[in-house]
């Protein structure tokens, strides 16, 4: 009897050892998930968020300086070329994306991007840009995972081309 | 002291243990599912500006040309407001759709020639962000196009 009880005492103890560990791993495995969510989600506004704000405030930056704005072509897509006198020679700052990333670079008026000449902004995947003949220009970017956000900016008081 | 009473002891102990484990449990899930539901307001909020924004930028290209305007938002015009809705994943549904976010646009231009838009976004709880967009039509500015 006395050995009964015991051999009891022992099963129940092992059986709450066991749910212990269950719940342990359940529990870091619910809030390792629930970390990773958060943490995708963060990026992937972070990724879709500052790609658009980026192209928007060097936009503002040119409509400022009463610059020129227009979309041009490149071997992977669309890019925005921002033009700019400084010091009697006309530059042009062409934003476009090479090789799944977001570049920059400033070239004399007239010079040709070469592939890899850009600085790398951040991982981008596709950039499409649209002018359209009311002044308003639609941005449209694509992150590694496939993901598309759209942003819209009136180019107000500045020139403005659709050149090819 | 006999087999009986270690194994009470580490009952006890286990016990004790468990209840420390489900207080810090309960803890910390209510944490991360408070941390969950921010996360999912802080991105709601962010994309609530983003097309806040882009309505503002559109309504500004419009010009208060409400039919320019309707074509910019491709969106219905009822009695100067515009509704646009959207899913959970912030993608434009159809006029009628059961959507999870929704963006109004109230345009009014009045007799100064003052272009006011008023927009703002619900979801199903409420008002998550609201922007003013104010434009004297009489000063018009562009450029060559």
């Amino acid at each position: 009897m006395r050995r009964e009880r015991y051999t009891a005492e022992i099963l129940f103890v092992i059986a709450l050892f066991f749910l212990y560990t269950i719940f342990t791993v359940l529990l870091s495995v619910m809030v390792a998930d629930a970390y990773s969510r958060g943490a995708e989600r963060s990026e992937r506004n972070y990724n879709m968020r500052t790609s658009v704000l980026y192209l928007t405030e060097k936009i503002r930056q040119t409509t400022n300086a009463s610059g020129e704005i227009s979309v041009r072509q490149t071997g992977e897509g669309d890019a925005l070329v921002l033009g700019m006198l400084a010091e009697g020679e006309r530059y042009e700052t062409w934003i476009y994306v090479e090789d799944g990333y977001l570049r920059e670079v400033l070239l004399l008026q007239g010079a040709e991007v070469s592939p890899g000449i850009g600085q790398k902004i951040m991982p981008l995947s596709e950039l499409v840009l649209e002018l359209g003949s009311e002044g308003l220009l639609r941005i449209r970017v694509t992150d590694q995972t496939g993901e598309t956000y759209d942003g819209k900016v009136f180019l107000e008081g500045v020139v403005r081309r659709n050149a090819a | 002291m006999n087999q009986s009473s270690k194994s009470r002891y580490f009952l006890v102990e286990l016990l004790t243990n468990c209840l420390l484990f489900a207080v810090a449990a309960a803890i910390c899930i209510a944490i991360f599912a408070h941390g969950n539901m921010t996360g999912k307001k802080s991105a709601a909020l962010s994309m609530a500006v983003a097309e806040a924004q882009n309505v503002a930028e559109s309504v500004k290209a419009a010009e208060g040309d409400l039919k320019a305007l309707t074509a910019l938002l491709d969106a219905e015009e009822r009695g100067g407001v515009y509704t646009l809705r959207y899913d959970a994943d912030w993608r434009r549904l159809p006029d009628g759709a059961d959507a999870v976010y929704e963006l109004r646009a109230v345009v009014d231009i009045d007799e100064n020639n003052m272009l006011q838009a008023d927009i703002s976004v619900t979801d199903r709880e409420g008002i998550i962000y609201t922007l003013r967009v104010l434009r004297y039509l009489g000063a018009r500015s562009g450029g060559i196009i």
